[in-house]
């Protein structure tokens, strides 16, 4: 691939990005979140379209319009998202689309049979081809997709953050498959967060940083882990020139406090005080549990244990919001922003009844004021409060949403990846507001896969590894070199706190 | 996220990269919301060129008669797709409505007793659709087409098998019959009162933070839940307020036609389906709307009279009406996916998305 | 250490995970059972082979129609609002019902005759399919051709019963084989075939891919519009075929029909899904549905049950199989 480039509107996420993968090598793709890579898969396999640039393969140019082009070409991905029909048997999904599954009449015995064998050959583990694919595990799942991958005998195989959801012996059952393919001559590519997994397996490293090439590194030729962190986090201009704050001389009652919180299958006994003035950053690998954290503490997803708002249990997510607690979902398009609405009416939303007259009315005067207060303090773009909330960027939506739990005066924020999908300058903007609310009194928890956010912005810094915290480190010790260590290793060398009893 | 609540949200935009594309291009009028008016003008046009009766006052108002039950019923719709869901039971509504009053007056009782027994008969229905649809959580397509089927029974085990109720003029109370068959400032008490209560239904979506909560809370049942919205609540009292509205409806029926026959609301459903869909097609974003769908319902009007003035049989009327609703909606998907490729216009509420497929999954086995 | 830091695996073993739905489903059966058996203690006369014979009849309308509305789901997906639904298919039965009967009316041969039914039925059909295929909701777009085609129905016959008569269709009503009537033998035709080709077959599996999750489904190489096209298609010919029975055994075409089967042809499309171990729609749980509801108004009709009760009965039904079905799915959630 040469010269890439794509855009999403006026985002530029692909910038001139070159890949080269040579036959019969491994090569490790990483780079942070937001770097591009997903999207660069996607335009590999006709998923997306890119802008300009070329793809060539063994030489020739090709053209990959859709999902069919990358397969006639030999290109199968194990994509991050499992493609999966829940209601088919393993075996139905095996062999979906492909010649096993053709012919007048399909034995079902004989099929999951045959699958069985085509698991055990390709990833050395045993499944239950009878079951149906939502009965199974998220790693059984992966399983069935990374056989399908195998099994369409590909020239280029790209995997997709493959071993987040698998334990180690189910890791090292894809390495060994990975080995071999590689030896009979397929280019793999291979993406992850895990760099140990990465010197591992890999035999070159191509690191992305903000949808640009920020060069190579090899394992084989001597480099370390340091090495990639360093380039996949550059020199970063800094966005936190801020006033930094001063750390929170008297901490009262917690405003905020997860007990033993667990979620079946992704968390385990979380306890977490977030007392007011203070930012409590929880920050893990995607797949660590870090995704659900946040709405099992604002009582969006059912879990056990308890999430204590101001001392008491938080009942629903209505209570949440009620006792001002303020939630930023990460999910921004279905969860955060109306996308229908205006940016008044948005920012609105969670206090329409302060902001209302009697009798039920809306009151539209109050509810500009307060918003063109906001949009001007936010600084969101364009500068009018009637513009409607979908033809707005990523960032100025994150502003709003923000916005709108400052319209409402709420002092226990919950932010789950805020700055996600949003640009530079309005990530200055929300790291502000964010910090002149706790500086006067606000609580915050952030939950967030960007160190540089993390690092810059909490006062303490807690490292989630596979549904546990394994770490704490205030701000002093907290570097993103060694919250990227612990997040990717799980190692807690040195000064950590005790590990939580399940 | 579970089907239910995908059904709950069938217009939950696609996240992702693909919303990015929607800052472009939103100044400009979409062609697919031009389809309905255009059609409403295109009927008039023809129809008045064939007949020139159409455009007499005497003609525009009988029209506005015809389809004032029509309307009441197509504006109760409109608060439930609004709210996200589908009542396939407003005929029930409404017959027991009719049922309720008729009876009552036939008893003797008073007018207001009457109109109060109706609007009670008919919140019952609702409520049992609320039961339904929130707490047990099945799909409201579902929910509501048991309760239309489960309704009709309990129409035909009141009447005796079905058996009509019919009230002599004389002993119908004046109060009640003015609901239906008065003049009020000489227009017909049926036009009347579906003005008024389109009126409040549309102040009611518009100025009251009810109205805002309830699109919120149908649109994007996730964020208004974050946003401390309790959706439960505002998505129940949609099924109760339709149910009324269409009881209503049922009560100027009776008043209307001095009686009550079994069965006879259910030919509005289909009609106002319809009107409230047609009525989206005018909205940028696919959004139903009082005005959209009191435009749908008088297309209908327009062109059931408009053929009847150029002597086509009913069944005739029916057919055009069918191939108008399958045109207009055609139509506005066809240019509105033309148009752009954003999940968030019109196209959003009419049209199945890959993109929300794609989502589900993620989600669905993220777990 | 790394040891202990593995995630808490969420699913069960395989095994314990099987035994569930395959329990649920016996409970469907054993209710049925039940029901069945009540009506064979409460009236003698259920159990008799002419009365079966009656059962199996008036089983076959809904049951061939079913099936074809079980395929549409099956393509779209069971998200009613979303997914896959054909509303017009009693509207087209209707008006394949009333075709047949005016062709045979004036005096085309019954064989030729049906298949003007259905020929009209599968036109309605094509409308669906592309209307859906360039992305109109399933919902509205059969909404519309119900419409449309209820009031064909009524321009064609006039709003007039158009009575059949001809060794043809008495032939379709009368005829048994091996004690079992012949249109009864007709469903269970469609049914294995119908089964066959969406149980056994490549199309099937893809089927079921794509009403599953038409994203899985492209990521896999299948195209979704092909399989939702024919859906709709052969939903409408079933539809129609079904429509031509009911003329059959009526002796006549009688308007309006139509709307009144839709209700009993979404129930026992839906029903169906107690009898599968997918917890989908399905084919022959289609066909095992339609007897049942059949049997449940024989029976309750013989009970001396008010027809009237009988709708009650059937909505208080279609509640208890969705209650069921949602329970089940969130237990596996």
């Amino acid at each position: 691939m040469a010269a890439i480039n794509k855009s999403f509107g006026t985002v530029a996420v692909l910038d001139h990005v070159h890949l080269q993968l040579r036959a019969g090598e491994v090569l490790g793709l990483v780079g942070e979140n937001g770097a591009g890579k997903s999207t660069l898969i996607k335009i590999l396999t006709g998923l997306y379209t890119l802008d300009s640039g070329q793809i060539e393969l063994a030489g020739q140019p090709v053209q990959i319009r859709r999902p069919a082009d990358a397969e006639a070409l030999g290109i199968e991905v194990i994509h991050q998202d499992r493609h999966l029909a829940g209601r088919l048997t393993v075996a139905e999904q095996l062999y979906l689309g492909t010649a096993k599954s053709r012919g007048l009449w399909r034995h079902e015995r004989t099929a999951q049979a045959a699958a069985r064998a085509d698991i055990l050959r390709t990833t050395g583990q045993e499944l239950d081809t009878g079951a149906f694919v939502d009965e199974l595990s998220v790693a059984q799942q992966q399983l069935i997709q990374i056989a399908r991958a195998v099994l369409a005998e590909p020239k280029v195989l790209i995997l997709d953050e493959p071993t987040a959801p698998l334990a180690n012996d189910e890791v090292e059952q894809l390495f060994g498959t990975i080995r071999h393919l590689r030896d009979r001559g397929v280019g793999i590519i291979f993406i992850s967060h895990y760099l140990q997994e990465l010197r591992q397996i890999t035999d070159r490293i191509t690191v992305l940083r903000n949808g640009r090439n920020a060069g190579d590194a090899s394992f084989a030729d001597g480099d370390s882990i340091e090495d990639v962190i360093g380039l996949m986090l550059g020199n970063q201009v800094n966005e936190f020139s801020h006033q930094r704050r001063e750390p929170p001389a008297v901490q009262g009652e917690p405003a905020l406090e997860l007990v033993d919180l667990s979620v079946a299958g992704t968390l385990s006994g979380i306890n977490i005080s977030v007392a007011p003035g203070e930012i409590v950053a929880v920050t893990g690998l995607v797949g660590s549990g870090i995704e659900v954290l946040a709405d099992a503490a604002t009582g969006n997803r059912a879990h056990t244990g308890s999430a204590l708002l101001h001392g008491r249990p938080v009942a629903s997510a209505a209570d949440f919001a009620a006792r001002a607690g303020a939630y930023v979902p990460s999910n921004r398009h279905s969860d955060g922003i109306f996308l229908r609405n205006t940016v008044r009416e948005n920012i609105a939303a969670a206090s329409l009844r302060k902001l209302g007259r009697r009798l039920g009315l809306l009151n539209a005067r109050k509810e500009r004021d307060t918003a063109s207060e906001l949009v001007q303090r936010l600084d969101i773009r364009p500068a009018n409060p009637e513009a409607v909330a979908s033809g707005l960027s990523g960032g100025n939506q994150q502003k709003a949403v923000l916005a709108r739990w400052l319209a409402k005066g709420s002092d226990a924020l919950v932010l789950d990846q805020p700055t996600s999908g949003v640009d530079v300058g309005s990530r200055a903007h929300i790291y502000a507001q964010i910090s002149q609310l706790v500086q006067q009194g606000a609580a915050a928890l952030l939950v967030s896969v960007d160190l540089e956010e993390v690092v810059g912005l909490a006062d303490r810094v807690l490292v989630l590894y596979r549904g546990r915290i394994i770490a704490e480190l205030p701000s002093s010790e907290a570097s993103t070199e060694r919250i990227l260590h612990l997040a990717s290793s799980g190692q807690t060398a040195g000064t950590s706190r005790e590990e939580v009893k399940a | 996220m579970s089907t239910i609540e995908t059904l709950a949200a069938p217009v939950e935009p696609s996240p992702g990269p693909v919303a990015a594309y929607s800052g472009k291009k939103r100044g400009t009028l979409q062609a697919s919301r031009l389809v309905a008016p255009g059609t409403l003008a295109l009927i008039l046009i023809v129809f008045s060129v064939l007949s020139p009766v159409i455009f007499t006052v005497g003609n525009l108002f009988g029209i506005l008669g015809q389809v004032a039950l029509l309307a009441l019923a197509a504006i109760g719709l409109t608060l439930v797709v609004r709210a996200g869901g589908i009542d396939l039971s407003i005929g029930v509504a409404l017959d027991l409505g009719a049922l309720a009053s008729a009876w009552l007056i036939h008893d003797g009782y008073r007018a207001w007793v009457a109109v109060a027994g109706g609007l009670l008969c008919a919140l019952a229905v609702g409520a049992v659709n609320a039961l339904l649809i929130v707490i047990l959580r099945i799909p409201a397509f579902l929910a509501t087409l048991s309760v239309w089927f489960a309704g009709t029974s309990v129409q035909q085990l009141l009447t005796g098998g079905g058996a009509p109720i019919y009230l002599s003029a004389p002993l119908v109370p004046d109060g009640f019959a003015v609901i239906g068959r008065g003049y009020f400032l000489g227009i017909d008490a049926a036009i009347v009162n579906a003005v008024s209560i389109s009126l409040v239904v549309a102040l009611l979506l518009g100025i009251t933070r009810y109205g805002r909560k309830l699109t919120m809370a149908g649109e994007q049942p996730s964020a208004a839940r974050i946003s401390g919205l309790r959706t439960n609540a505002l998505i129940a009292s949609a099924y109760l307020l339709c149910a009324v509205i269409a009881g209503f409806a049922g009560v100027v029926l009776a008043a209307r036609s001095n009686g009550y026959v079994p069965g006879s609301g259910q030919a509005y459903l289909m009609d106002a389906i319809g009107a409230v869909f047609i009525g989206a097609t005018i909205s940028r974003y696919g959004r139903v709307s009082v005005g959209g769908t009191l435009i749908g319902v008088v297309i209908f009007g327009l062109l059931d009279n408009g053929l009847n003035l150029i002597g086509l049989s009913f069944f005739w009327q029916d057919l055009a009406r069918g191939l108008v609703l399958l045109s207009i909606l055609l139509a506005a998907v066809v240019l509105g996916r033309a148009k752009s490729r954003p999940a968030t216009g019109i196209f959003a509420l009419l049209r199945t998305t890959k993109h929300q497929a794609l989502t589900n999954t993620a989600k669905g086995n993220r777990k | 250490m790394s040891a202990t830091l593995v995630p808490v695996d969420e699913a069960p073993a395989p095994g314990a995970s099987r035994t569930k739905p395959r329990l649920a489903a016996w409970i469907g059966y054993a209710g049925i059972t039940a029901v069945l058996l009540l009506f064979a203690f409460g009236s003698p006369f259920f159990l008799t082979a002419s009365n079966i014979a009656t059962i199996l009849t008036q089983a076959s309308v809904f049951g061939i129609a079913g099936v074809g509305l079980a395929i549409v789901i099956i393509a779209g997906g069971d998200d009613v609002l979303n997914g896959g639904i054909d509303l017009s298919t009693g509207a087209v039965a209707g008006l394949a019902g009333t075709v047949t009967a005016l062709a045979a009316a004036a005096g085309t041969p019954g064989m030729v005759a049906v298949l003007y039914g259905v020929l009209v039925a599968t036109a309605i059909g094509v409308v669906n399919g592309l209307s859906v295929t360039l992305g109109l909701r399933p919902l509205l777009a059969t909404l519309a051709t119900m419409g449309v085609a209820a009031s064909l129905e009524l321009v064609f016959s006039q709003n007039l019963k158009i009575a059949v008569t001809g060794g043809f269709f008495e032939a379709a009503r009368g005829s048994v084989l091996f004690g079992i009537p012949l249109v009864a033998w007709l469903m269970a035709l469609i049914g294995a075939a119908v089964w066959w080709v969406y149980g056994k077959t490549s199309w099937g599996v893809n089927s079921y891919a794509v009403g599953q999750n038409p994203t899985a489904a492209q990521v896999a190489g299948l195209d979704p519009r092909r399989y939702r096209l024919a859906s709709y298609v052969l939903s409408s010919a079933l539809a129609g075929l079904a429509g031509t029975l009911l003329v059959a055994r009526l002796s006549a075409a009688v308007p309006g029909i139509g709307t009144q089967i839709l209700l009993d042809i979404i129930l026992v499309a839906y029903m169906s899904m107690i009898f599968s171990r997918r917890r989908l729609v399905s084919v022959v749980g289609t066909v095992l549905a339609a007897v049942f509801v059949a049997a449940l108004d024989n029976g309750l009709t013989l009970l001396g049950v008010a027809s009237q009760w009988v709708g009650a009965a059937k909505g208080l039904l279609i509640l208890l199989v969705l209650a069921s079905v949602t329970l089940r799915g969130r237990k596996n959630r």
